[in-house]
């Protein structure tokens, strides 16, 4: 098995796999996130593992105003309840929504407006 | 006296003539079911019944729905909760404008499908500016587009709300909970609350509202989201059937990115306070003096 | 003994005479009725479909969600606010020739009330629940809902009204004289309450602080000052044609009056516009959005200026017409200068006011309004409904103010006929003066009137002898004193140099007013000796 190579920054540095993979996330390197010695996990700055299903742990790390916002509620969407003693809460995390490798939203096609009477010349009923 | 006679006979002709048009003309009015029943037509005020009545009512109207629309219903009337005052802050930084909000209020709510009405219009501004003028609410592109940002807009439920203040009836006011509701079944339908309105946050049934029975949502409210008669006013209510057990509004699951904070005012530690005290916070027109719960804020 | 009285005729037989007059004419009347019917019954239908489909017929929404009907409420207020023009200086100044043209004044203030009333409730979506704004049974949200306020002085005022006129027009059939504990304090709080209608109007848009386009402190004396020159130019209408009928002998006084009114009363309204737009425009805030859209348009929208436009001209050349000297001897300019500053009026009041409030929406959406078919229909029904009310009330009141009356009864047949005759030639007489008819002519009329009076004094004389009435003597020196009055009117006729009108105003006025008073005391007293006679 081949070791990984700090040397390759970008997908573009790959001659296996992963080529064409887009990545637009900073100055990251693969090797900012994934960890080196065990493809299956992440690891944070301090060289900590941390399992995918805590990847809001590793984004925080930069991200700490998001990580902060969506800790109170400000920042993520959810369903469920507002009123925690009755029920609970189902959250997104970061990935939900952020693409890792090209992190910023992208964008989508709005739901219908509202025809409004008369609005944009709408035909007099 | 001939002349008399003749004179007479012309009048009574005449006025036979005159009240068989009238019949004629007003004839549509057979047409007209403006209530359900006499029992409808006769109902008091909302404030006036009693929470057996109001079981009543709801029960009837889940009858009503099944005769007429074929389908089963639960209406319920959810009263405030004790300690409970709503707030909403909605977050411009992270709004993308995907309407999502908007097309998920339209659903809950029951409107009315061939105007695809909604609660919530959202205006695509320009990076800059504040200025509504340059707003758009009937966009149809991908968002979020370049050098625009997005803002929803519905009702801000005003502690001093001129719709309230303005209605003739007492068909709206605001509830202990900060909810202002309409009465559906008091409303005369003199659009004078629309007309006060700052916020564009008033619908009225121009018709009776079209929707089809597998698309109503069975899960009602007396005040909220059962559908409307034709010729009264709407509202965004909080989805006062969801927040008052506890849930959080359509709109705010509809929400990809987080943008919508939903709480209660009263409790320190909630979500909403700590927005307010933290963040970047604005009142749309805030020199208006309508003391509204609804909030906008910037990240950075 | 018993004191034995003059029957005093009831009220049926009053609303039997009201009904006659109100329902006899000539063929002009039953056209001009027939006509207004129609246009009121497709009106009735265009609402019976509309309360059926929706106020979806309308061409309102969500963005304008008031039009014409409430554009036509306001105006209408105004017009009926503007009665008080004629009461002031009738009841105020004791203007005696006022006393009875402001009764047209009145009448149309009741009408117009009506009018308004419709319109509000034509805009209502749930006509079916009107009973919920009632006081007891619903919930009437006042003092703090302006729609009640609103509710109080329409209604009250449309009492007021109705209140002095009816008792005005009993008292005069009747032929008592009217109690002034009975009308005079109504008078004077129906002035007060005449330019509350309004105010009161104006505070329903003004105190909208989410419509900067109303939320200005001018709107309230922006609307008085368009009411008063409105309304006084209706009625100025109205008395032309009323004289042009020849259905009653109004003098000039209350149209030079009108004019002098309306004279200023259009310079100060369009100086208010001015001061509105200065204030507006100068300053260049987002406030000033819905007037710059109305003016001039705005984002492509223009849908507004070609009224608001023809509203302005049409007051500016008004208001100049009015200010000519000439205009009060051209009666056909005269009455085109009013109705095209009522219609000027008409616009800036509805199109230009009402609507622009609501373009921009609250939230500066550009949606434009269109009066749909409907809506046009319905508001042309209204009015003519409000000309049907106006005319009935007109074709009552007119004869019962300057004819004979039931009440003038003196219990002898004969001479009741004769003094029903002499109304009928005095105000024949005043007529043709006053329409300027030639001498020959003028000539027919007065001796018509000369030899009628002779013969009926003659008659009235023979018979209170043959009766050995006491109170001959006395009796005939009036008769000969109004006689000799008679005679000086006719030399003033024949004379090139007198002032006809003048001559008019004294038949008119101390003349007819003399025979009333004649009929209702020394008459009624012969009246009263014969019939003791008799028991």
């Amino acid at each position: 098995m081949r070791q990984p190579d700090p040397k390759n920054r970008t997908s573009a540095d790959l001659d296996q796999f992963h080529q064409g993979l887009q990545i637009a996330h900073g100055t990251n390197t693969c090797l900012s996130c994934h960890d080196a010695g065990n493809y299956d996990s992440l690891k944070l700055a301090d060289g900590r593992k941390v399992a995918f299903e805590d990847s809001i742990e590793l984004c925080s790390q930069c991200h700490g105003p998001q990580r902060r916002d969506y800790d109170r509620g400000a920042h993520g969407g959810m369903n469920g309840y507002w009123d925690l003693t009755r029920g609970g809460r189902v959250r997104n995390t970061c990935i939900d929504c952020h693409d890792a490798h090209v992190p910023k939203y992208q964008s989508v096609h709005p739901a219908p407006h509202a025809h409004d009477r008369f609005q944009n010349g709408a035909a007099h009923e | 006296m001939s002349d008399l006679t003749r004179r007479t006979v012309l009048k009574a002709a005449g006025a036979t003539l005159g009240a068989s048009a009238f019949a004629a003309a007003i004839a549509p009015l057979t047409q007209w079911q403006p209530a359900e029943s006499v029992d409808e037509f006769l109902r008091r005020h909302y404030k006036e019944l009693t929470a057996e009545d109001l079981a009543a009512i709801c029960r009837r109207i889940e009858a009503d729905t099944k005769v007429s629309h074929g389908i089963d219903v639960h209406v319920a009337a959810p009263q405030p909760m004790p300690g409970v005052q709503f707030g909403y802050a909605l977050n411009l930084s992270i709004c993308v404008g995907c309407r999502r909000c908007a097309e998920a209020c339209h659903q809950e709510n029951n409107h009315d499908r061939t105007s695809h009405n909604s609660y919530i219009r959202v205006f695509e501004l320009d990076n800059g500016s504040i200025d509504l003028a340059t707003g758009d609410a009937t966009y149809d592109h991908p968002v979020p587009a370049k050098g625009k940002y997005y803002m929803p807009v519905q009702c801000h439920q005003c502690d001093n709300a001129p719709c309230v203040k303005v209605c003739p009836v007492e068909a709206t006011w605001k509830e202990q909970d900060g909810i202002v509701v309409v009465d559906y079944n008091w409303c005369i339908g003199c659009r004078y609350c629309e007309a006060a309105c700052p916020y564009h946050a008033r619908r009225f049934n121009w018709k009776k509202p079209e929707i089809r029975p597998e698309e109503i949502n069975p899960d009602q409210g007396y005040l909220s989201n059962r559908v409307r008669p034709q010729g009264v006013m709407e509202k965004c209510t909080f989805c006062l059937h969801r927040t008052r057990e506890g849930r959080l509004p359509a709109c705010l699951e509809a929400c990809p990115t987080g943008a919508r904070v939903f709480g209660n005012l009263a409790d320190p530690n909630s979500d909403i306070r700590w927005v307010l005290a933290n963040k970047r916070v604005f009142i749309l027109k805030d020199d208006l003096g309508t003391k509204p719960r609804f909030f906008y804020f910037f990240d950075k | 003994m018993a004191a034995i009285a003059l029957h005093r005729p009831g009220l049926l037989p009053f609303l039997r005479q009201a009904f006659g007059h109100a329902t006899d004419g000539g063929p002009l009347f039953y056209a001009w009725m027939t006509l207004l019917t129609c246009i009121a019954l497709v009106g009735v239908n265009a609402w019976a479909n509309q309360v059926v489909s929706g106020m979806q017929v309308t061409g309102m929404g969500d963005h304008v969600s008031w039009g014409l009907y409430i554009s036509n409420f306001t105006f209408f207020v105004g017009v009926a606010a503007a009665a008080v023009m004629m009461v002031i200086p009738a009841y105020l100044y004791h203007d005696h020739e006022m006393h009875d043209a402001v009764i047209v004044g009145e009448l149309l203030a009741i009408s117009a009330i009506i009018v308004c009333l419709l319109s509000v409730t034509v805009d209502l979506g749930r006509p079916d629940r009107f009973w919920h704004m009632m006081p007891g049974i619903g919930r009437f949200n006042w003092p703090i809902s302006l729609l009640t306020w609103d509710v109080i002085v329409l209604n009250g005022y449309l009492g007021l009204n109705a209140w002095i006129c009816g008792y005005l027009l009993w008292s005069r059939w009747r032929g008592t004289a009217p109690s002034p504990r009975l009308y005079l304090p109504f008078v004077f709080l129906s002035i007060i309450w005449a330019v509350s209608i309004h105010t009161v109007t104006a505070f329903l848009y003004c105190g909208l602080g989410g419509r900067p386009f109303w939320n200005t402190a001018l709107l309230a004396p922006r609307f008085l000052a368009s009411a008063f020159v409105a309304g006084p130019a209706l009625i100025i209408v109205v008395l032309l044609v009323l004289q042009r009928l020849g259905s009653y002998p109004f003098g000039d006084k209350p149209v030079r009056l009108l004019l002098r009114v309306v004279q200023i009363t259009a310079l100060i309204n369009l100086f208010m516009l001015a001061v509105e737009c200065f204030t507006a425009l100068y300053a260049g805030s987002t406030h000033a959005a819905s007037l710059r859209y109305l003016l001039f348009g705005a984002h492509g929208h223009y849908a507004l200026v070609p009224w608001m436009w023809s509203a302005i001209a049409l007051n500016v050349v008004a208001a100049g017409l009015f200010l000519w000297p000439g205009l009060i001897r051209r009666p056909a300019l005269l009455a085109t200068a009013c109705l095209m500053t009522f219609v000027g009026i008409w616009i800036e009041k509805g199109m230009g006011l009402v609507v622009p409030g609501f373009i921009p929406s609250t939230l500066h959406e550009m949606v434009e309004y269109v009066p749909s078919l409907t809506e046009w229909k319905i508001t042309l029904g209204i009015v003519a409904g409000g000309l049907i009310i106006y005319t009935l009330l007109l074709k009552i009141a007119l004869p019962l103010l300057s004819g004979w009356t039931p009440g003038l009864s003196v219990g002898v047949e004969a001479m009741d006929a004769q003094h029903r005759q002499l109304f009928d030639r005095l105000n024949a007489l005043v007529v043709a003066i006053r329409s300027g008819c030639g001498a020959t002519e003028l000539d027919r009329t007065m001796d018509f009137l000369d030899s009628y009076v002779r013969e009926h004094f003659a008659d009235e004389e023979k018979l209170l002898t043959d009766a050995g009435y006491p109170g001959l003597e006395g009796h005939r020196r009036m008769h000969a004193g109004f006689t000799a009055e008679l005679e000086s009117v006719r030399a003033g006729l024949a004379s090139p140099q007198a002032d006809r009108q003048d001559l008019a105003e004294r038949l008119h006025l101390s003349m007819r007013d003399w025979l009333l008073r004649h009929i209702q005391v020394e008459d009624r007293a012969y009246g009263v000796f014969l019939k003791q006679r008799l028991c």
